[in-house]
């Protein structure tokens, strides 16, 4: 339509008159000419739309870090994109690193940057135990590497080091489960562990950055985390990973009951979550998020149909860690 | 699907996963939606994943899982061997 493109015209304009004023704003990451959104809904109005990295209250703001609501005639439309990066790719290195991208212990193949979290304030990056440990072979302050091996990563590209693990329980339920551990537990005396054999709940593990800029809490493709969130049957669900990226799907089982082979031993785990959205080797350690960027899990297993995660609450009972979200971090 | 439904196919489920366990080609055992001629219906069963299918001709009787446990109804699913990624 004439009317249209006469428009799209004025406003282009005007976005070229004002728009290294704009980018010079505090919060400012783009400024383009677009549809005008009213209360959610995509108008017909052609404005200048600005990106933001996340919107604050006017209050909040100084004079000079307000997007005026029309400039020169046009109206204006302030929408929250977050950070922009360059499209990477999760198999190479990344300063600071984001999750989705490759890592791991230095003597392992590679796996994913699940999520950051912290306690008491200090930072960590979380994966899997067979990711950041080695299956339960590593030593605590043992080089991670940013891409993983696989990926072409050396201790050149060390990113931080082993914090803390949960051992994962190779093998069948009834062993090393003497007589008198059992009457220790039935009399309260010992708390079962979190990681029985038979009965494993988390492959979890966390590393420490060499320091606080080398990792940034943005997840590839999905963006930061904004809280934890809970699932059921059908809950539609995402995740970032190394090796097949961004992938979706839904809940399709719960409370399972899984036989995870690790190499040629098996581990039982309980009360673990199945999901349809895809995965493969090297996507082991992702958070998976649903759609309102909650965490729900930490991917660890798959098949070629189906792929396990640790209920995320699991993972950070054991570990005494919280998720970093949007809110909480510095942006 | 009630939470009621759901329950009950946990319960059901607890009571009986060890012994569908240890039947041959089980990797896992969970709750899920049933599917009947290849749609998912709403109904909450008992959702067993197996390695690879077999024809009930060529399974010992004790490594046959049944269609339905108790009043909860079993759905076998071919996922193949479940592995750390």
């Amino acid at each position: 339509m004439e009317t249209d493109r006469n428009a799209i015209a004025l406003a282009q304009q005007v976005k070229r008159q004002n728009e290294s004023r704009l980018m010079r704003m505090r919060n400012v990451v783009a400024v383009g000419v677009g549809f005008k959104t009213v209360g959610g809904v995509r108008t017909d109005e052609v404005c200048v739309v600005v990106s933001v990295v996340n919107k604050l209250p006017l209050v909040q703001l100084p004079e000079s870090a307000r997007v005026p609501g029309v400039l020169g005639g046009v109206q204006t439309d302030v929408v929250e994109t977050g950070l922009i990066f360059a499209l990477q790719d999760p198999t190479e290195k990344m300063r600071p690193a984001r999750p989705g991208v490759s890592l791991g212990h230095y003597q392992i193949t590679a796996g994913t940057f699940g999520c950051l979290v912290q306690r008491n304030g200090q930072v960590f990056i979380l994966s899997n135990n067979h990711i950041l440990a080695n299956s339960n072979k590593a030593q605590l302050g043992d080089a991670i590497v940013q891409p993983g091996p696989h990926d072409g990563g050396t201790i050149a590209d060390q990113i931080g080091t082993l914090e803390q693990f949960i051992p994962v329980s190779l093998g069948l339920p009834g062993c090393g489960c003497s007589p008198f551990a059992l009457l220790m537990r039935r009399l309260g005396i010992a708390k079962p562990a979190i990681n029985e054999p038979g009965n494993n709940t988390v492959d979890c593990a966390i590393a420490r950055p060499l320091s606080a800029d080398l990792v940034h809490p943005d997840i590839l493709n999905i963006g930061i985390p904004t809280g934890l969130g809970t699932v059921t049957l059908g809950t539609p669900v995402q995740k970032s990973g190394r090796t097949t990226g961004l992938t979706t799907g839904e809940i399709t089982q719960l409370d399972v009951t899984v036989s995870v082979l690790y190499g040629v031993q098996v581990a039982v785990f309980t009360n673990q979550l199945m999901t349809n959205a895809g995965s493969q080797g090297g996507d082991s350690g992702s958070a998976v998020l649903d759609m309102d960027r909650q965490v729900v899990g930490l991917l660890f297993a798959g098949s070629t149909t189906s792929t396990i995660m640790n209920p995320i609450q699991f993972v950070l009972d054991a570990l005494q860690v919280q998720v970093l979200t949007a809110s909480g971090s510095e942006l | 699907m009630s939470d009621q439904s759901m329950q009950h196919a946990l319960e059901v489920k607890r009571r009986h996963e060890q012994e569908l366990l240890r039947k041959a080609n089980v990797v896992a055992v969970g709750i899920g939606y049933c599917r009947r001629g290849g749609v998912q219906t709403r109904e909450v069963g008992i959702v067993v994943s197996v390695k690879t299918k077999v024809p009930l001709s060529d399974l010992k009787p004790r490594d046959v899982i049944p269609a339905q446990i108790e009043d909860v109804r079993v759905d076998v699913v071919e996922t193949g061997e479940i592995r750390a990624l």
